[in-house]
């Protein structure tokens, strides 16, 4: 109690130094949790987009060769998977089954290559929640409970491309099975608001049309997205999905941090025949988007080092000064009793209590901006950056338990930065201290 | 006016010729032909195009595509029917040099000299995007790959043609499952022909309406090779594709020529 009240008065008694340091510690704090918030807010947003889009936590895709060059996203009696993935995947939250294709997508005065999902719009709830109009259409809040067969949904983005509105006439052509050109005509029926580059090259339509396109049978699937519980548990699941279907007899592809749409292609080149099943997770199946939170990671690391070291610097250099300074204080007080364990401590909690304190209110400042931002909704101008962050608006995500950690870190580590000096400190011979002249 | 405007308003002339020669005539009156018929006109369409021995003619495709600059491309095509070899080499422009496709023991195989890769690609691809595939400019199999029904003899242009209807046999690796052709009966050249999807939709429509014939020493007669194949994409107006074939040698090509060390030589 005593070195931390001694603590508290010198951190006071010298308050335009200690205030002066604890705005420079607090302002490297504020901005390193406003990136954190910053990267949780990717993070957030390219998951939303993922999992809605393109991938469950942990999938159960289906390849099927169909001759000598060609081989299809499809898996056969796609039901009796679907149960069976159900008893013998723990923690499963809920599975939805959906149909792969590509294609091109034909207006009057336009065209795209994109992907073309299959969905059965009735149970996907999620994907119901998730979607939202695009504002420059005028559409009902949320999208329908039932779409009909004829009827797809394209995004904003797209929708601008092809020169489309709801209610317009499309035509989709794509390549059956066995390699014959195929057509669908299909009213646009939803114009959803975009949600990053995933949603350029996606359209989703039922599950009816997609069979209708490629002639496959009602029983065939291209894939079962399975959501758990617990989205940190997919790895564990996928190991115990893999060995499960395995002992079961299913052939599985390899094992890779490959989309399905490179393994497809990929595929192509090998002799192998019949169907093969593949089990990934929501980290395989978007590798190739996940490089902005790799590089966002890596950009925390370098500003955490930094961070790191300016903190140390800082306090270092001021508890050297406050060393010298209360040279012949430290002697007294060692004189008179004080143990070198308790000199020691007496500087080891003003660290302490600096850091803590500047790291509080640097997360806390931090924190308020996140949470007005939010509210401001301030959209990006830049439109790589939309797509790139699977956003349309600046979000930033303060995660409590994240911000403690920081804290705790921060204020341990500027008291490791003390901890030389305040040896030095507790080593001084106390008649050496006070006999010492300013 | 620039050669690509003069070659794509041909085709207006030619819908309204046709159109006008078509007005107020009524239907030959010859019976319907026979499947035996129609089996040897496909045979004779398919024998007519052959050589026994190896084929190679020089051209250009110019692309048209709605939205875009019109692009054209300089082509060499490789072909040795009797053992199914086949290749397109790109010439030019210098972005698309070195390109192409080889056929090899009935794997089609695309190349990008950029990369320096070969991918294994399906037969129905479209060569470089354009509105033309492998089929296009390779050995004509119609009678192989489909089942034909007699629609009508009528009259295109001052051309007395059958026109017939074609449906992709089962086990036939062919892009378009239903095709129609109007062949000129005479000659047993096809002077248009339009493609179909399974959904009934038609999907491009190509004229053919010169064909010149090449003497083949090898097959000890006339081989005969269009001297344009105009492409016109139904789905997306607008879109087209001229190819012009103009330099056609029948001679006996090199033999290790059907390779991808010889390809990969050609595109440095």
């Amino acid at each position: 109690m005593i070195p931390l009240q001694m603590a508290v008065r010198n951190l006071v008694s010298s308050l335009r130094k200690t205030v002066l340091l604890a705005s420079i510690l607090s302002t490297a704090v504020f901005f390193f949790v406003l990136l954190l918030a910053f990267g949780a807010g990717i993070r957030d947003g390219i998951l939303a987009s993922i999992t809605t889009l393109s991938t469950g936590h942990l999938n159960v895709s289906g390849f099927v060769r169909t001759s000598r060059e060609d081989v299809a996203p499809l898996m056969r009696n796609a039901d009796v998977m679907q149960k069976w993935v159900a008893e013998h995947v723990p923690g499963i939250e809920r599975t939805v089954m959906r149909d792969r294709g590509w294609g091109n997508v034909i207006s009057d005065t336009g065209s795209m290559i994109s992907g073309m999902i299959g969905v059965d719009f009735s149970s996907e709830h999620a994907l119901r929640q998730t979607l939202s109009p695009s504002p420059t259409h005028d559409l009902p809040p949320r999208l329908p409970a039932v779409l009909p067969p004829d009827e797809i949904i394209l995004f904003a983005s797209q929708a601008k491309g092809l020169g489309v509105s709801r209610g317009d006439m499309v035509t989709l052509r794509t390549e059956t099975l066995g390699g014959q050109i195929n057509t669908a005509s299909a009213r646009v029926g939803y114009v959803a608001k975009d949600m990053g580059i995933l949603s350029s090259y996606t359209v989703l339509m039922s599950r009816e049309m997609i069979h209708e396109l490629y002639r496959t049978p009602a029983d065939t699937a291209g894939v079962i997205q399975i959501y758990l519980d617990d989205i940190d548990r997919s790895d564990d699941a996928a190991a115990t999905l893999r060995k499960h279907l395995i002992d079961a007899g299913h052939p599985l592809l390899p094992s890779s941090e490959e989309p399905f749409f490179v393994k497809l292609q990929n595929l192509v080149d090998e002799t192998w025949e019949g169907q093969r099943y593949d089990v990934t997770t929501w980290k395989e199946e978007s590798s190739y988007l996940l490089w902005v939170l790799n590089a966002f990671s890596s950009l925390l690391g370098y500003l955490s080092a930094l961070l790191a070291v300016l903190a140390t610097i800082g306090v270092m250099n001021t508890m050297w000064i406050a060393v010298r300074e209360r040279t012949r204080e430290i002697g007294t007080l060692r004189a008179i009793g004080m143990s070198r364990r308790q000199v020691a401590a007496v500087f080891l909690c003003e660290a302490l209590l600096l850091g803590a304190v500047s790291s509080t209110a640097g997360a806390a400042m931090a924190s308020v901006v996140s949470v007005s931002v939010n509210l401001a909704e301030i959209p990006f101008q830049v439109e790589a950056a939309t797509a790139i962050f699977m956003k349309d608006t600046l979000s930033l995500h303060v995660e409590f338990p994240s911000v403690a950690l920081v804290i705790l870190v921060f204020s341990m580590w500027t008291s490791l930065s003390a901890a030389w000096p305040a040896w030095r400190a507790s080593h001084i011979a106390p008649i050496t201290a006070m006999q010492q002249v300013h | 006016m620039p050669s690509i405007l003069r070659a794509f308003g041909f085709r207006v002339v030619l819908i309204v010729v046709i159109g006008l020669s078509s007005l107020g005539r009524a239907a030959e009156d010859r019976p319907p032909m026979s499947q035996e018929q129609m089996t040897a006109l496909l045979e004779k369409i398919d024998d007519r195009q052959r050589n026994s021995g190896d084929y190679r003619w020089e051209g250009v495709i110019y692309q048209k595509e709605r939205g875009k600059e019109d692009t054209a491309y300089e082509a060499t095509v490789y072909r040795r029917d009797e053992s199914d070899q086949f290749m397109i080499l790109f010439t030019a422009p210098k972005s698309e040099a070195g390109k192409g496709y080889l056929r090899l023991e009935k794997n089609l195989f695309r190349y990008d000299p950029s990369v320096g890769r070969w991918e294994r690609t399906t037969e129905r691809e479209r060569i470089l995007g354009t509105n033309t595939r492998r089929a296009d400019f390779d050995e004509s199999r119609l009678a192989d790959e489909y089942d034909p029904r007699f629609v009508a003899h009528e009259k295109l242009g001052v051309y007395d043609v059958a026109h017939l209807q074609l449906t992709a046999k089962q086990d036939a690796d062919v892009a378009y499952p239903v095709v129609e052709l109007w062949v000129d009966e005479p000659t047993g050249n096809i002077l248009k022909r339009q493609d179909y999807a399974l959904s009934g939709k038609k999907l491009r429509t190509l004229y053919t309406p010169k064909w010149n014939s090449y003497f083949s020493e090898s097959k000890g007669t006339d081989v005969y090779v269009p001297a344009e194949i105009r492409v016109y994409d139904e789905l997306e107006p607008g879109n087209s594709t001229l190819v012009r074939l103009q330099k056609v040698d029948l001679r006996r090509l090199p033999t290790n020529i059907f390779t991808k060390a010889w390809f990969e030589s050609k595109s440095r």
